[in-house]
């Protein structure tokens, strides 16, 4: 933990190099457009002024392409280490989020099924797939709710839990992929994940309901606070333990659904950010949130211009990167974990 | 009205899986006293603590917190009433000494509010309470045994409640920690901060502080009264199995009882 005076400053050099990656993400891809120009391109808002000194095509890519993909993957970087963070505390454990418990391939699942099934497809509006996509991630944290016993057993007990689940959706997806063999790539999109597929129609209703998830929470962070001590002590403080679990666990999914809905499951991001983050803030979700907030974006746009950029012309999934970053640190947790707890 | 009572219980009856560990069980828990509950392991000391603070509920009978039903209260109403310290919680967290008292406060204050000024104090006083002042700034999980239970009395007290039950606060403590525990929270009640219940398994500990004990004994209540009263040498040998000798060196209301190795 870092001294408390030391925090506004670590806060406001977290805001900068945020604010500089993404403006400097958009600089990056094939096309080399200088930082000049996308000022004035910025500048000049959605349609091109006449006589300017970039063309169309360069206006139409920083404004169709980049700006909407860049801000997709900056809302989705706070969405998905806040939803960590909470899950985290949920079920008091340093190594729960929605990606390692399935939540995400539930969600995945519930997009490829109705896909499958012929539910969705080319022609449906962009409201269809995220409300999908929670049926099939709220169903998901249901299950494993029930199926480890909540959180009273073991904290390896429900990470299992996890693994094995998203073993079997993963398999399912791939079956419904070998199955009907049209919907093989946008199925293939939401299990690897990406911003590709990005616009500024998706990112609206990505960010409305996005918000819808995650502004809750805001208010709920003294009692992330308590949830971390024994189930007995937090009720005898005053929390409401199963309503406050269960507002928590509905709020974050959905959020997490909207996540997947659009950008595909993207894993450890959830894990990684408030975990860095809590060594700075402490445990305290009053500072560990805006911090991971804050933490999630830049781990997330600077993870996605690598994706896009690192092997020249063709893309990378962003959730190869996230996944390269974070699994080992899930390997540390795992074994320390192992030495201290019980 | 209470009638000096802080908690009356009548009728209780609590099953685990169908199978009833309490039946019939009713009591009367007086006001500004040292309460302890004796009895051997697995008598229901935990479960029936447990159904006092509302953290279980009942399958049958009521429980009345200051002369008003338990089920009445609200989660917060019922956290500014009375408090609950935890047999063994060591936290896995990095929250300091201070933070973790500081949500002793949580039923007092709204959604977003900071800790106030009120706050603070209370939250001071009671660390100087529990002699902890000097250690607020240290991490929890870095706490002696001694001191972590003495944190934990603080976090109630923060709670401002007018009754605090304890879960073997002092079963795992060596003798020096043990007395201090014991005196501070003996000091509690003699100030009229609180009533204070008490689940304790050391019989000498039981004789020496409270002015009241219930003793269990497989889901029931055998005995209640003073120490005196409950403490004899027949009620003793047969709840415990064990033969004793009850002796008395100084204070006759305040018996030692020497187990038979």
């Amino acid at each position: 933990m870092v001294r408390r005076s030391m925090l506004p400053v670590i806060a406001a050099i977290l805001l900068i190099t945020l604010m500089a990656v993404t403006a400097s993400a958009l600089t990056f891809g094939p096309a080399g457009i200088p930082l000049q120009l996308i000022d004035d391109i910025l500048l000049s808002g959605p349609t091109p002024s006449e006589g300017a000194a970039y063309s169309i095509a360069q206006h139409r890519i920083v404004w169709t392409l980049r700006l909407p993909r860049i801000l997709t993957s900056f809302v989705a970087g706070i969405i998905l280490s806040v939803a960590g963070m909470v899950y985290q505390a949920l079920f008091r454990n340093p190594m729960a989020d929605p990606y390692v418990l399935g939540i995400s391939s539930g969600a995945a699942f519930g997009v490829s099924l109705a896909a499958f099934l012929g539910f969705i497809g080319g022609a449906t509006g962009v409201w269809q797939v995220p409300l999908v996509a929670f049926a099939g991630a709220a169903g998901t944290a249901i299950f494993i709710m029930m199926l480890s016993g909540g959180v009273r057993r073991s904290p390896t007990a429900l990470l299992l839990t996890g693994i094995a689940l998203n073993f079997l959706l993963s398999a399912l997806m791939t079956l419904f992929m070998y199955l009907n063999r049209a919907h093989l790539q946008s199925i293939m999109q939401w299990t690897l994940g990406s911003f590709g597929s990005s616009s500024w129609n998706k990112l609206l209703v990505m960010g409305s309901m996005g918000m819808v998830g995650i502004i809750p929470i805001i208010f709920l962070t003294k009692e992330l606070d308590i949830l971390l001590l024994d189930e007995a002590s937090a009720r005898s403080i005053g929390v409401s333990v199963k309503t406050v679990r269960l507002v928590l666990l509905l709020f974050s999914t959905l959020a997490t659904a909207v996540t997947v809905a659009f950008c595909g499951t993207i894993g450890f991001v959830g894990l990684m950010v408030p975990h860095i983050m809590r060594l700075v803030t402490g445990p305290r979700h009053r500072l560990l949130l805006p911090f991971s907030v804050m933490g999630g974006a830049l781990m997330m746009v600077g993870a996605d211009t690598v994706s896009r950029t690192v092997l020249g012309a063709s893309e990378l999934p962003v959730g190869v990167i996230t996944a390269i970053a974070g699994a080992p640190l899930f390997i540390i947790l795992l074994v320390n974990s192992k030495r201290s707890t019980r | 009205m209470n009638d000096g009572y802080a908690m009356t219980v009548t009728d209780l009856h609590w099953s685990y899986r169908h199978t009833p560990l309490f039946e019939h069980l009713s009591t009367r828990l007086p006001e500004d006293a040292f309460i302890s509950i004796v009895g051997p392991n697995g008598s229901g000391k935990t479960t029936l603590l447990r159904n006092l603070l509302g953290i279980l509920e009942p399958s049958q009978g009521t429980i009345e917190l200051f002369g008003r039903k338990l089920d009445t209260y609200s989660r917060k109403e019922m956290a500014r009433k009375a408090s609950y310290v935890p047999q063994t919680s060591r936290l896995e967290y990095d929250f300091s000494v201070y933070e973790c008292v500081a949500m002793g406060r949580y039923a007092h204050g709204g959604r977003l509010s900071v800790l106030s000024g009120e706050d603070h104090h209370l939250i001071e006083d009671a660390l100087e309470a529990m002699e902890m002042s000097l250690l607020s700034d240290r991490l929890a999980t870095e706490l002696s045994g001694g001191e972590y239970q003495r944190m934990l009395i603080a976090r109630a007290l923060a709670q401002q409640s007018e009754i605090i039950l304890l879960d073997e606060p002092v079963s795992h403590l060596d003798i020096h920690n043990q007395r201090e525990i014991l005196r501070l929270l003996r000091g509690l009640v003699d100030r009229k901060i609180a009533t204070v219940v008490c689940v304790l398994h050391d019989l000498n500990a039981v004789s020496a502080y409270s002015d009241r004990v219930v003793m269990m004994r497989e889901g029931a209540i055998v005995a209640e009264g003073t120490v005196r009263e409950v403490l004899t040498k027949a009620r003793i040998e047969s709840v415990y199995r064990i033969e004793v000798e009850i002796a008395s060196i100084g204070d006759a209301d305040k018996p030692l009882i020497l187990p038979c190795w």
